[in-house]
């Protein structure tokens, strides 16, 4: 996934922290390459919300999507492949169980879990 | 849910049984097991020789799981009949089937085992966290205690929910001296 965004360092180290790794930069523009989701806030770039929201329109995302919700940008890939996993009754409680106690949805959980241990695994983070 | 083994009584088969299930019953020519978990046991740990460690998976029986020969030995495990659909990139995916392979394991059982295995750690901590809690409201003004656990010399190490229970049983300290409790 290739991300296109104004020259911030700020966003840029932020970026580097999920392993994204800048391809190009020139004057104004980075291009940064990496294949995690990620979530920023204007607080984390100390951005009023209307150059928050001028710097969000200005990020361009490659395989992947942008989103902005109010004081947060999310860029994540597009999830294209299907991974179906099958589970014991007693790895779905306890999933669930888990789930509740973070307050988020099962897959959610399964697939920050996941990825984490991948980007671990890999000392990617 | 935990399932059955039914196993013909066998010392050998015993001794690597009785590690992984809890025996639950016993008949005349066998045992039974009850099991939670995905177990893979190779033939070696059996010290059994090809012939008998064939005969011996014949006669394995399970009940809510299933047994399964792999290549040098018996896997047996839960029936799995709830399934979890997560959407990944292609990256994502990449990333896995490589670790996946390495490992010598399908994607999804990789998978499975990576994440149950965090969540088991998740779970454990938060049963810790809770039992610290619980000891610390019990113990927390004691003489005896060390921010961790019961320091009571008297007392052989306890640590968490056995000092939470531990303590009140054993240590009079806080209530004979103290008069907490």
């Amino acid at each position: 996934m290739k991300v296109t965004a104004p020259k911030n360092e700020t966003f840029e180290k932020l970026m580097s922290r999920v392993a994204y790794k800048p391809l190009k930069e020139d004057d104004s523009l980075t291009v940064l390459d990496g294949m995690f989701s990620v979530e920023v806030s204007s607080e984390d770039l100390k951005m009023h919300a209307r150059e928050f929201k001028r710097f969000c329109d200005a990020v361009i995302v490659e395989g992947g999507k942008k989103v902005r919700k109010g004081t947060l940008l999310i860029i994540e890939p597009l999830r294209t492949r299907q991974l179906k996993i099958r589970l014991s009754d007693e790895e779905y409680e306890k999933l669930k169980r888990c789930a509740k106690m973070r307050m988020c949805s099962i897959s959610f959980l399964f697939r920050g879990s996941l990825l984490s241990a991948i980007a671990k695994r890999r000392e990617l983070w | 849910m935990p399932y059955l083994v039914k196993a013909p009584k066998d010392e050998r088969v015993n001794l690597v049984f009785s590690h992984a299930f809890k025996k639950v019953g016993e008949g005349e020519k066998y045992f039974v097991y009850e099991g939670r978990i995905d177990v893979e046991f190779p033939q070696a740990m059996f010290g059994l020789s090809g012939d008998e460690f064939r005969k011996l998976c014949r006669s394995i029986r399970v009940e809510g799981g299933f047994k399964k020969r792999t290549e040098d030995g018996v896997r047996i495990a839960p029936l799995r009949k709830k399934v979890l659909t997560v959407r990944l990139s292609e990256d994502e995916y990449r990333l896995l089937v490589e670790d996946a392979r390495e490992v010598g394991l399908e994607p999804s059982r990789w998978a499975r085992n990576l994440v149950m295995s965090l969540v088991e750690q998740y779970l454990a901590l938060e049963l810790k966290k809770k039992a610290m809690q619980e000891i610390r409201e019990v113990c927390g003004g004691c003489k005896y205690w060390t921010g961790e656990g019961c320091g009571n010399p008297t007392i052989p190490k306890l640590y968490l929910r056995e000092v939470y229970s531990g303590h009140r049983k054993e240590c009079q300290y806080k209530v004979e001296r103290v008069g907490v409790m």
